[in-house]
């Protein structure tokens, strides 16, 4: 036991540090993407809001009304969509899996375009409606699963596949009725993420949904675990997995359906974040999905920074996760294993 | 917890019958092998025994409580099942794969203590396996690997262990070397064992009771000790066809 416990404090304290840097490394981003942007914020400025001293009142009112809210959805949709895509990959027993995979993103978006189409086109009203949407598809997928014989995995996957294949027909048929000038480009950006639209309103209005996911995954944290086995295997360790599995799908599909909602599709975060902090961490148990979180919303930050500041109107933020991403993958790739 | 009935199990995948009205009892430090041709229903026995499949019809008693209606959580800590292979594909360290044993007492919410982890690692040193506790399981040796898994199934602490050959990936001396130990596992803890296997060699070697299956049903029901080699002769001749039984250092084996 001696030396098994001075290993597993080697570990934690490796850990430790691993977390402190990631925590560190945000704790500057926050700092920067508070500063960043249209209307450049000092860092001076910053640390007397922090410390409750008077600035000059415009200052005031982008660190509150823009930035604040801004930067604590972006660290909000990193944590949780990388969470949840740790999440789906370890139940799912696919390193490929992302929260798309059962319809949430394909449901959202067709709720995002029926708002967009038929109704006013506000944005509260689009994020109702996409966040409506992506929980409606999760549940008929899942209720097309239960119709069948065999409640395995490979049923839950082809239900996704089936339902959205058909949000993404019907999504073709609004957006080829759609007004190309207005209706139909509103689609497309949605559809592409952005948060430039982000305020403390809308922040605060997910939020409850947010965290009621959030806190379902921490608390199932080893039944997660568990379900990383064949089905046989959990169910001989005594787990009712079907259940479990159930309140798993729900709380991830809460986690990133109350996100997509007000950012519209974010892609590659949910797959990549995952891969990093397994990479970096060589476990896979919820710990890691928790690192994972902070290295997505590092991603993410920096992403949005960039977003907002490379061109002369915003770049939507799934171009940049893409590109932030993909060669930080192929990076660690080449390196390990 | 002393006896496990099994009786008149019928059981199929859709329409195809695959086991056809078997019965037996498992007893305490017992180790009982399963043997049979491919498709004569061993593994699908084991699978109504443990509850991952339900049977047309038969029962299932501990101490005359009928198993098939407990819920999964209370049948694990009676009944353990090891797969042929286990399906862990992350990485994990050798001591949460134990851990898992521990999974049908906790709450939906639980997850395992301090304390749970103390009872795993001294499950390893009962084992002789401490030193791989902070080892990932992925980069074990095969024979390693399914030693963890037994492991796995003492965390389970359930009376009733059952395994499906467990030795069909392993080369010849890690299958001697697990079957062995499952042997030691079961007869040091008091256990009651069965496993399905496909040399009759290993049965004959480690197990205490053969029961053999043909056309679905079964066919012989021994205990080694008590059984003169002329009609275990007779037996696998009717399986295996022309064999022939020698006596070696107090065991039997058949050669073919």
């Amino acid at each position: 036991m001696k030396i098994y416990s001075s290993e597993v404090r080697k570990t934690n304290n490796k850990y430790f540090l691993q977390y402190l840097m990631a925590i560190i490394l945000l704790c500057a981003a926050f700092g920067f993407s508070i500063g960043v942007g249209k209307y450049p914020i000092p860092i001076k400025d910053i640390i007397k809001i922090i410390f409750g001293k008077e600035v000059d009142s415009t200052v005031k009112m982008v660190f509150f009304n823009l930035r604040l809210p801004r930067t604590i959805m972006v660290i909000m949709a990193g944590i949780g969509l990388s969470i949840s895509g740790s999440v789906y990959q370890t139940i799912f027993k696919n390193p490929l899996a992302t929260p798309d995979i059962i319809g949430v993103s394909s449901g959202a978006t067709l709720g995002a375009a029926i708002a967009i189409v038929f109704l006013s086109g506000g944005t509260f009203t689009i994020a109702f409606s996409a966040f409506a949407g992506g929980i409606v598809a999760v549940f008929v997928a899942l209720g097309l699963a239960r119709m069948s014989e065999n409640k395995g995995i490979a049923t839950l996957v082809l239900a996704g596949i089936v339902i959205g294949s058909i949000t993404n027909g019907l999504i073709m048929i609004l957006k080829f009725f759609a007004d190309p000038e207005r209706q139909l480009a509103a689609i497309e950006f949605w559809s592409m993420g952005s948060f430039a639209g982000i305020t403390s309103d809308k922040m605060l209005g997910v939020l409850p949904f947010f965290l009621l996911g959030i806190t379902m995954l921490i608390l199932l944290r080893w039944q997660i675990n568990i379900l990383s086995l064949s089905d046989d295997e959990g169910k001989s360790l005594g787990l009712k997995i079907e259940r479990v599995r159930l309140l798993i799908i729900i709380a991830a599909t809460l986690v990133v359906a109350s996100i997509v909602s007000i950012t519209g599709l974010i892609s590659f975060i949910s797959l990549i974040a995952p891969h990093i902090a397994r990479i970096i961490r060589k476990r896979n148990d919820f710990s890691t999905a928790i690192f994972s979180g902070l290295i997505g919303s590092l991603i993410l930050i920096v992403a949005d920074c960039l977003a907002r500041s490379i061109g002369s109107s915003e770049i939507p933020i799934s171009i940049l996760t893409t590109f932030i991403g993909a060669p930080y993958l192929a990076y660690l790739m080449s390196r390990h294993r | 917890m002393e006896v496990l009935k099994i009786e008149n199990i019928v059981a199929s995948y859709g329409r195809e019958l695959i086991v056809d009205d078997i019965s037996f009892h498992m007893k305490k430090s017992e180790f009982t092998g399963l043997l049979g041709l491919n498709g004569t229903g061993k593994t699908t026995l084991l699978k109504v025994i443990c509850g991952l499949l339900k049977p047309k019809s038969g029962k299932c008693f501990i101490d005359n409580k009928d198993m098939m209606k407990y819920k999964e959580k209370e049948r694990a800590k009676y009944i353990s099942f090891m797969p042929q292979r286990h399906s862990i594909i992350y990485d994990t360290t050798v001591l949460e794969v134990v851990l898992m044993g521990i999974t049908p007492y906790l709450g939906t919410f639980g997850h395992p203590t301090n304390e749970h982890r103390k009872i795993a690692y001294d499950i390893l040193e009962k084992m002789d396996m401490e030193e791989c506790a902070n080892k990932n399981f992925l980069q074990l040796s095969e024979g390693q690997k399914q030693l963890i898994i037994v492991a796995r199934s003492l965390m389970q602490n359930s009376q009733f262990m059952l395994f499906d050959e467990p030795n069909s990936a392993l080369d010849f001396n890690n299958s001697h070397m697990i079957l062995s130990k499952i042997r030691e596992v079961i007869k040091k803890e008091r256990k009651s064992g069965l496993i399905t296997l496909h040399d009759p060699n290993m049965a004959l070697t480690y197990c205490d009771r053969i029961i053999v299956l043909k056309d679905k049903k079964k066919f012989a029901d021994f205990y080694i000790k008590d059984t003169d080699s002329g009609f275990i002769q007779e037996v696998f001749n009717k399986i295996y066809e022309d064999i022939e039984i020698i006596h070696y250092n107090g065991k039997y084996m058949i050669v073919k």
